[in-house]
């Protein structure tokens, strides 16, 4: 029996060996693996590199474009257009056909960085455009709602976009801070604003309730960045100036849904 | 001899498992080093404090974002785990070690910095931190099995 045979001798050969053997069979292994690692020099060695080298590109390569194209998606939300009401946040050309729309939250840094180009847009579009404000204070930002508030409390006045201004221009000083409610009590005063009434409608439920359903309302529409802008029914998010440019011109060519 | 056997296995599945850990880790140090570069603001997101962490005046040092550090202490790891997978050198699983207690202790600092200066947590820098931990045990199990 052949196969018997080769498993006997399977089986016995190790018991045969003394542990002098053993020790030395050990060795050569041993040997024959440091011998195996000396020798893997040269083309598979930098061939090894080659490989990490390259993953570690593509991976660079791959999360800069993901950063990049992050802000780039278009969603169309169909019936915003028609949520906007003469109770929204209006200005520039009220009757014109090219409506831009922006869910923002007073206390992030990127709508702070917006505001200025918004002005600019406002500057050059604003014949021909309809711009409307919409709150979405989002809860990291511990005084954003009450910025909300506070412009809202000053829109009662007829100085909304007055505070709003007023809001964005500070906003280093009173963001994150414990007292950015006498920040805009302050800012409520330099508008010249009756600050009983002021202080009394910053507070009141009714502007809390209007927050809460412009920030439901966003939520909607599939809004969770801020700041988030509607061309028309378009939904926007702008990596430069010269994109939102160029997509507000195209809304006014009548290119945009 | 048998016990010798057994450290090198260890020590190669730790060196195998340092660089699984550390190439998450460089994805995410990576995209956060990807962020900070790019053009435009950083949206403030529904779901996270990111852009208060990313923009916030500790996330530059030297000129540079912590996230490039944190990319560069991960390719360090992968690097050294390799050269030790290749050429069984002890020390570069020792430096690691190191590297990786650096890492740990700064990953403390960022975290204590999130929670009790910024009151707001970046997912991405949170991430980095679990794996540098991950690491830092990691390293530490390193120490042990290598030759003192």
């Amino acid at each position: 029996m052949e196969n018997g045979d080769i498993t006997s001798d399977v089986t016995t050969e190790p018991k045969v060996l003394t542990l002098k053997e053993r020790r030395e069979a050990k060795r050569q292994e041993k040997l024959a693996r440091k011998a195996s690692v000396e020798n893997k020099g040269g083309g598979s060695r930098f061939f090894l590199w080659l490989f990490v080298v390259i993953v570690l590109a593509a991976v660079v390569v791959t999360m800069a474009r993901l950063a990049k194209n992050k802000g780039e998606t278009d969603t169309v939300a169909t019936t915003i257009l028609e949520s906007v009401t003469a109770k929204d946040w209006m200005r520039d050309n009220l009757s014109a056909s090219t409506t831009l729309l922006e869910y923002s939250d007073f206390e992030c840094p990127a709508c702070r960085a917006y505001y200025p180009v918004l002005k600019q847009i406002h500057d050059e579009f604003g014949s021909k455009i309809r711009f409307v404000y919409r709150h979405f204070p989002l809860t990291q930002h511990a005084n954003a709602r009450l910025a909300a508030r506070a412009a809202e409390a000053a829109g009662v006045q007829g100085k909304f976009w007055e505070m709003h201004d007023r809001i964005f221009d500070t906003q280093e000083t009173w963001a994150a801070k414990p007292d950015a409610e006498q920040k805009f009590i302050a800012l409520a005063e330099e508008l010249g604003l009756d600050m009983t009434k002021f202080e009394k409608d910053m507070r009141s439920k009714s502007i809390g309730d209007k927050i809460d359903s412009h920030y439901s309302g966003g939520q909607s529409y599939g809004v969770n960045v801020t700041p988030t802008f509607f061309i028309n029914n378009t939904r926007f998010t702008f990596n430069s100036f010269e994109e939102m440019k160029k997509a507000i011109q195209d809304g006014i060519d009548g290119n945009v849904k | 001899m048998e016990t010798l056997n057994n450290r090198a296995l260890y020590l190669k599945r730790l060196a195998i498992l340092a660089i699984v850990i550390a190439f998450v880790g460089f994805v995410d140090a990576t995209f956060l080093t990807a962020e900070h570069y790019l053009d435009g603001p950083i949206p403030c997101s529904i779901t996270e404090g990111c852009e208060i962490v990313t923009t916030s005046k500790f996330s530059v040092l030297f000129g540079l974002p912590i996230a490039l550090y944190g990319a560069l202490f991960y390719v360090s790891i992968i690097v050294l785990s390799i050269l030790y997978l290749d050429k069984k050198n002890e020390r570069m699983l020792k430096l690691a070690a190191y590297f990786a207690s650096i890492a740990f202790v700064v990953s403390l600092g960022l975290v204590g910095i999130q929670a009790f200066v910024l009151h707001a947590y970046c997912f991405y820098c949170l991430m980095s931190a679990f794996l540098s931990t991950l690491l830092f045990v990691n390293g530490r199990f390193m120490l042990k099995f290598s030759l003192k």
